[in-house]
């Protein structure tokens, strides 16, 4: 918990007991002419490795940091895919009105700095509810690639030329089919190498949660820096982290990609689709 | 048999097709000539109702395709339109192009 002053202005704002004690406050000033005493270089590395990660089982921390990063960002991918491509199709054929105020949304969410828009949902709009943090985050996460999701697909559909659409519907297609069959997989091979880069930028715009107290990755760090003073194996370990998980993220995403190419399907798939259609 | 009753489509600043009125029966080849801007590609985009008539009637054997409630889908599928850009289903194999209706 941080420093709570009793002041008239808090007293005003939220019902405070009695002072039931106090506490002091003392700042320290760092001697000039001190030297830390002169250690053998590897064992101060072998100590901070050991502060860092072994005494109270702190890899533990690490662990259950990498756990919520994960299922946060996995979570917002998979939610804000689906809100995402949602309001895309909903868009397509809305009326001007509804697709204006999804509009102006979408930039409000896009226009916000993340860490914002996260304190903005938890202490505002999710403030009176008691929803918790790591919910939120996911809502917060969902918005912010959901936006991304639907700009990128509609920036990108509307590179297919409309003649596609018209010689589709031409050939007796309906509407919706030429969108799935046509100009869906057209837009697509454009589109995912955007959506690995929007992955990889989700995975560490995560890092901000710890503003609503959510204990992720950073926030792990944070907490073992402050235990032990020792910045560079906590700092060390969270960057790396970050990397691989980003670096997966985008490899599994790259797979999805190549599954998806219509350009690389295989001879039997093509041939399969076409007697099924005779 | 396609039988174009008064037909009329009206933009904002030209007025590509004025009552135009015509019947084209089975087997019938059919060449549409005028210079650049005349309306030729209009006529062919309204029979497949690409582009919606301002004015007049278009019958498919008979049935309206023109009526407001007519499913374009419907007499789509039993023509075939070739576009002067071709417009070729790039992500698609030969056959797959050939056969896509289906």
């Amino acid at each position: 918990m941080s420093d709570l002053y009793v002041t008239e202005e808090n007293k005003k704002a939220i019902p405070l007991s009695e002072a039931l004690f106090t506490v002091e406050i003392t700042g320290m000033v760092r001697d000039e002419g001190y030297a830390a005493a002169a250690r053998p270089f590897w064992e101060s590395v072998t100590d901070s490795f050991r502060k860092t990660f072994i005494v109270e089982n702190r890899w533990q921390l690490f662990l259950d940091g990498i756990g919520t990063t994960l299922l946060i960002t996995v979570l917002s991918i998979l939610f804000g895919t689906a809100l995402g491509f949602s309001v895309f199709l909903l868009c397509r054929k809305g009326n001007p009105v509804a697709n204006g105020v999804t509009h102006i949304l979408i930039r409000l969410v896009t226009g916000l700095p993340t860490v914002v828009l996260l304190m903005v949902l938890y202490y505002v709009i999710f403030g009176g509810l008691t929803v918790s943090a790591a919910v939120v985050s996911v809502i917060c996460f969902s918005l912010v690639f959901g936006s991304a999701v639907c700009a990128m697909v509609k920036g990108r559909v509307d590179t297919v030329g409309v003649g596609q659409t018209e010689a589709a519907c031409s050939l007796g297609l309906t509407d919706r089919k030429a969108f799935f069959h046509v100009v869906l997989p057209q837009a697509l091979p454009y589109i995912l190498p955007q959506y690995r880069e929007q992955i990889s930028a989700l995975v560490k715009a995560t890092s901000v949660v710890g503003y609503v107290a959510v204990q992720d990755l950073t926030k792990m760090g944070d907490i073992i820096r402050s235990r032990t003073f020792e910045a560079f194996f906590p700092l060390l370990v969270v960057a790396a982290v970050y990397f691989l998980l980003a670096e997966l993220l985008t490899w599994l995403a790259c797979r999805l990609e190549i599954r998806m190419d219509p350009k690389r399907r295989s001879k039997e798939k093509i041939m399969k689709g076409v007697a099924a259609s005779d | 048999m396609i039988e174009l009753i008064h037909l009329e489509k009206k933009y904002d600043l030209a007025a590509p097709l004025k009552d135009v009125n015509t019947v084209i029966s089975r087997g019938d080849i059919i060449s549409v000539i005028g210079p650049s801007g005349t309306g030729k590609s209009t006529l062919l985009r309204c029979i497949n109702l690409l582009e919606k008539p301002t004015g007049g009637q278009i019958l498919l054997d008979g049935e309206e395709i023109t009526a407001p409630k007519y499913n374009p889908t419907k007499a789509r599928s039993r023509m075939g339109m070739v576009f002067q850009s071709f417009n070729l289903f790039n992500h698609l194999t030969v056959i797959e192009n050939l056969i896509i209706p289906s």
